[in-house]
């Protein structure tokens, strides 16, 4: 009994290991890159331009089937390409009958993009509180990072000490304005490297979202008000001289929105059936567009967004994925199921499977098969002993037959 | 008997257990030091960012592959003795059950291991926390346990590896095995990174503790 369990455990351990890395030396064999197309709504023809790049000479058309060399795309979208126009000595200085100032241009240009492993990351909850009205008009790095639990407590690093005061006037400052303790979500942009400074957004107990920041070591609140039906999934806050938007909020049911200037209001933006914890979000913002790109694993939706955040014009393309394409789907029969440790979706650490059963049930049978017939030819092979072996390669296909192959017992 | 055994498995393995806590105590020392050098020489404030938000692992390093180090040396001076010129034979011929002895030995490594792991460990979250809050410590703890998970997991693959009579296929097979289970575990991932996994891996490695058994039984009939 206990040799037998044992033995279990040893089919267990190497069926894991297997499931690991035989599929992982497969793909590194048999995948070929697949790369989502770039895609922007042009403001000179007025439709989408997209970029595959699964093409060998980057390869670009427009909605009607035009396809244009990369020097001539450039022409296409030329807010986002306004430098290398600019280079070339070719930036149009009106677009849709409106003057161009390369000033302009460039304040209202702006690129985020949102990945899967960006949402709910790895965190040790401890943020730095930025001075918002530096001295000297810089922005520097605090000594005080400040966590929240049942107070906004100030810890000193270098004394590794809280900071009374600090600690005092903040947690009052948040309680005046109904702070439910602990904090939830806590985002900022903690980084000297941007033009101002806008503290942080956290969300408490009762899913009311604070904007927090130091203002000449003295506490900023303001309970942004945000409606009882938007619960925060996720933050993304970063400060542009643009000042339209704080950043961007997931809810938690995968909506995005912006954190508007104009008093804390949420614009929601256009988003598809995003999932935040599987989807590439890209949203690009120039004079006269948003242009929002959520990208799955097997397609894109684009949509272009006026200045008054309304759909003018939206884009769909699929691909195949690598499990519809030759290799994967002999993977899909092979292996029935696969393993891996990490993700592309997450930072964690985990046990990620995938299952292939259905597919793969009948090449189980058959290593079942091949497997039962070749204990009865090597009559030294214990019958009894390897039932248990018979079954696991039933459940787990190449990887249990190889198992019990290697890890076979004598009589 | 029993008492016997034990100060006999503790002769065996005394001086590999003292220079691996040695080992542990002067790479915690360093560690410490450094973080105490670098804290100086630029801000304590710099550092934590570094720590917090770009996600530096202070305490990574050769401590990654101590508890592994420490796994392999025990169950090498356990069990090389023991089955070079076959002398687990006798071992086993004592007045005991096969099992009963193995057991008692693998058992007394393991907590050897465990003491030798907790000494570490409580060294370093001692020394950490004159420089950092408890939010690093837990983060430190859930970072480096699967580093110690990888070193018992280690020890009781290579029990059974010693155990085990055939040389030239079967422990070939466990080699590979006990290196493909452990790899991942040693490896540096980013902070926190096992935060929803550890008990999974703690199962996992758990299930290499029962590998002896098998490696007993084919001992005891003598499968070459």
């Amino acid at each position: 009994m206990r040799l037998q369990v044992s033995r279990i455990f040893l089919m267990i351990l190497s069926v894991y290991v297997m499931a690991i890395f035989i599929p992982r030396l497969y793909w590194m064999v048999f995948d070929e890159g697949i790369r989502a197309p770039f895609v922007q709504y042009s403001s000179v023809i007025d439709q989408f331009i997209v970029m595959d790049f699964n093409r060998k000479d980057i390869y670009t058309y427009d909605e009607d089937g035009n396809t244009y060399t990369m020097k001539e795309s450039d022409e296409l979208l030329p807010l986002f390409n306004y430098r290398r126009l600019a280079a070339r000595g070719i930036m149009p200085d009106s677009l849709k009958g409106q003057p161009i100032k390369v000033e302009e241009v460039r304040k209202n240009n702006f690129y985020i993009r949102i990945r899967p492993y960006n949402v709910q990351p790895p965190e040790i909850r401890l943020y730095p509180l930025l001075e918002s009205k530096p001295e000297r008009g810089q922005l520097a790095l605090p000594e005080n990072y400040f966590r929240i639990n049942e107070r906004m407590e100030f810890i000193n690093a270098g004394a590794n000490v809280i900071q009374p005061e600090l600690t005092q006037s903040f947690t009052n400052a948040l309680q005046e304005n109904g702070f439910a303790f602990p904090a939830k979500t806590v985002a900022g942009n903690p980084s000297t490297k941007k033009p101002f400074d806008e503290g942080y957004f956290i969300a408490d107990q009762k899913d009311d979202l604070y904007h927090v920041k130091m203002i000449e070591g003295k506490p900023y609140v303001r309970n942004t008000r945000i409606p009882d039906s938007i619960v925060v999934k996720e933050l993304f806050i970063s400060e542009r001289t643009l000042k339209e938007f704080y950043g961007v909020l997931i809810s938690q049911n995968n909506h995005l929105y912006f954190i508007m200037y104009d008093d804390y209001r949420l614009q929601k933006i256009a988003s598809g059936n995003y999932n935040a914890h599987r989807d590439n979000v890209l949203i690009l913002g120039n004079l006269f567009y948003r242009n929002i790109s959520i990208i799955k694993d097997d397609h894109i939706n684009v949509y272009a967004l006026n200045r008054n955040y309304e759909i003018i014009d939206s884009y769909q393309q699929s691909w195949q994925t690598r499990y519809q394409k030759k290799a994967g789907v002999v993977s899909r029969y092979l292996f029935p199921f696969t393993l891996t440790l990490q993700s592309d979706k997450t930072r964690f650490v985990d046990l990620y499977f995938r299952f292939n059963l259905q597919t793969a049930l009948w090449v189980n049978i058959v290593f079942f098969i091949v497997l039962a017939s070749w204990i009865g030819y090597k009559y030294n092979v214990a019958w009894k002993q390897m039932i248990p072996h018979l079954l696991i390669t039933l459940m787990t296909g190449i990887f249990g037959f190889i198992a019990a192959l290697i890890f076979s017992e004598k009589s | 008997m029993i008492k016997a055994l034990l100060y006999k498995e503790w002769l065996k393995m005394r001086w590999g257990v003292l220079s691996m806590l040695l080992l542990f105590v002067i790479n915690i020392v360093y560690i410490i030091l450094q973080l105490d050098y670098t804290m100086r020489m630029y801000e304590a404030h710099q550092i934590w960012y570094n720590t917090f938000i770009r996600g530096m692992l202070f305490y990574s390093g050769t401590l990654v592959y101590l508890p592994f180090l420490s796994g392999l040396v025990i169950a090498i001076l356990q069990f090389y003795p023991e089955v070079s010129d076959n002398r687990l034979k006798l071992t086993l011929h004592l007045p005991m059950t096969e099992l009963g002895i193995t057991l008692l030995m693998i058992g007394f490594g393991t907590a050897i291991l465990i003491l030798t792991y907790w000494v570490a460990y409580a060294l370093l979250t001692l020394l950490t926390t004159i420089y950092f809050p408890m939010e690093l410590i837990f983060s430190m703890w859930i970072t480096s346990l699967p580093w110690f998970l990888g070193g018992l997991m280690v020890y009781w693959m290579v029990t059974a590896i010693f155990i085990e009579p055939a040389w030239k296929f079967r422990r070939i097979l466990l080699i590979i095995l006990a290196y493909f289970l452990v790899q991942p575990l040693i490896t540096v991932y980013n902070y926190n990174a096992f935060a929803h996994s550890l008990t999974k891996f703690f199962i996992l490695s758990l299930l290499t503790f029962p590998l002896f058994f098998i490696s007993l039984d084919r001992f005891r009939k003598g499968v070459y």
